[in-house]
């Protein structure tokens, strides 16, 4: 059985200052190739848990820390956090924070120039990302001049750049119009196609549950679910943990109050539509 | 807003003039050359040889007369103070016109640097003159969240204007009061998205190594470029003849 890419084992951490922990008692592991959708209230534990996966926690900030994290097999406790940053790309809510370059161009360069690769390899990955993401046109723009969507193109675009075994997104439509939310997803559900784990934590379920293999939710620090999604969201105390199931699965249930039950679980619309029609036409209706 | 409608001058135009397509070593060379003939003279006649040698065909290159114009209109204040001030403890009406001639040229002459030259060139510029990286990283990154920062000084003072503080009401003084109840936040709000920024950079693997690629840079430069640096050096050489025949 090949190795789990992230493997956390009884962790609990509460910040300097802090009177609670903001996670407690968490253990899982994500295997390869894992969508893994994160969700809970505000102030639930769901960003500390990303600053777990690259270090960041225990390194970065300061609080008293128990447990182990594991990074494919290597103990987050002992390397620094740019050394883990090679395994794992994260992409911060605000991305205003993390555009650190003059422009688009030497935004997706930055990166790969810090894990010094030769120049050839770096201009020709930059020019792949660039077209990929369809940030060619805004190569020499600065990134305060770029919309929100734009911006959080660029930052994830910069980090998929250095090809991180584990791509984690931290709240990643925060500052997104719908529309560009719904572009975000399509090129993450490329970037699955490529095989890359990735942990998205989010609020906004409706836009990632289509991707998700699996997920996570945490309330006041505990992980108190863990599956995938047709077990998770289909349960109805999920409100109670401050979590806003998507409206697709919210229908559902609704008909299940009124005795309609479907076959399968859908979680997109257009598979829900399939299902609905597909029972119309299954009835007499003459 | 009116330091930063100043400011507006000295922001990078894009690749719209002949100016901002030549290499930025000559227009460094030009650009000390400038400054160092203005500060070296005090005479009148040799502030005016600076600006008509060597400042005006620059300004003509760049097409930012206009651009000038403004600058010089919201410098206007700042122009009469050094005249002034020097006219009132010299009684030299030449010395003092020299004096308030320098500042023009100095203005005019950093304007049209950075309105031709984008910052990536900067950068790129120190990196040649093999300024160490963490200082013109420190450099870049500060320009680069001068817009940031700005707007969020912005968005601070609009929150509380919205809450009854008037900031263009009074006297200078008064005024100058006005803003100290923004400078708490603003600087809280400065302070937090440097820690945010340190904590971007460690997951980008910045000191992953110390052999740090730097995979942009200055082409070679072009005919035009040394054609440029030629006629500053003429120019500079006209100056100094001129000015002490």
């Amino acid at each position: 059985m090949p190795e789990p890419i992230v493997d956390i084992q009884n962790v609990t951490f509460k910040y300097a200052g802090s009177s609670a922990p903001a996670i407690v008692d968490v253990s899982l592991q994500i295997k390869r190739g894992e969508v893994v959708l994160v969700t809970g209230a505000s102030g639930s534990g769901k960003s500390t848990f990303c600053r777990l996966l690259n270090g960041l926690i225990p390194h970065f900030y300061e609080g008293e820390f128990s447990g182990c994290v594991f990074i494919n097999g290597v103990d987050t406790r002992t390397i620094p956090v740019y050394v883990l940053s090679k395994d794992v790309g994260l992409v911060f809510q605000n991305p205003d924070n993390q555009l650190v370059s003059l422009s688009v161009e030497r935004e997706i360069a930055f990166g790969l120039e810090n894990l010094g690769l030769p120049r050839e390899e770096i201009i020709k990955r930059t020019e792949f990302i660039l077209k990929y993401f369809g940030l060619d046109r805004l190569r020499d723009v600065p990134p305060y001049k770029l919309s929100g969507g734009e911006k959080q193109r660029t930052a994830l675009a910069a980090v998929v750049a250095m090809r991180p075994l584990l791509l984690v997104l931290d709240e990643p439509t925060a500052e997104l119009d719908p529309m560009s939310a719904l572009q975000l997803a399509l090129m993450l559900s490329q970037l699955r196609e490529m095989e890359t784990t990735i942990v998205i934590v989010e609020h906004r379920l409706d836009v990632f549950t289509p991707l998700a293999t699996r997920i996570l939710v945490f309330s006041e620090g505990q992980l108190v679910r863990d599956g995938p999604p047709e077990e998770v969201l289909f349960d109805s105390n999920l409100s109670s943990l401050g979590v806003s199931t998507p409206r697709v699965v919210q229908l559902q249930l609704k008909l299940e109050e009124l005795g309609i039950k479907l076959p399968i679980k859908a979680l997109t619309v257009s598979s829900l539509v399939d299902q609905l029609s597909s029972a119309v036409s299954s009835l007499d209706l003459r | 807003m009116v330091a930063l409608s100043f400011l507006a001058a000295f922001e990078y135009e894009g690749k719209l003039s002949r100016l901002s397509r030549v290499d930025p070593r000559p227009k460094l060379i030009w650009l000390v050359a400038a400054m160092v003939l203005s500060i070296a003279y005090s005479s009148l006649k040799a502030q005016l040889l600076i600006a008509v040698i060597m400042v005006l065909p620059v300004i003509a290159l760049g097409g930012v007369a206009s651009v000038v114009l403004s600058l010089l209109k919201s410098t206007s204040l700042l122009f009469a103070m050094v005249f002034g001030l020097n006219y009132v403890f010299t009684r030299d009406l030449s010395f003092s016109l020299a004096m308030g001639l320098r500042l023009v040229i100095l203005v005019v002459c950093f304007a049209s640097f950075f309105r031709s030259t984008h910052t990536s060139e900067l950068s790129d510029l120190m990196t040649k003159l093999r300024i160490p990286f963490y200082v013109t990283f420190t450099f870049t990154t500060a320009i680069r969240f001068i817009p940031t920062l700005a707007m969020e000084a912005q968005e601070i003072m609009d929150a509380q204007a919205s809450r009854g503080l008037e900031l263009e009401r009074g006297s200078l003084l008064r005024r100058l009061k006005n803003y100290i109840p923004l400078l708490v936040p603003i600087l809280v709000c400065a302070i937090r998205r440097s820690y945010q920024l340190a904590e971007a950079l460690e997951s980008r693997c910045f000191g992953y190594t110390k052999k740090r690629t730097m995979a942009y840079g200055l082409p070679p430069m072009s005919k035009t470029d040394w054609m440029f640096l030629a006629a500053s050096v003429a120019q500079s050489a006209a100056v100094i003849l001129l000015a002490s025949m």
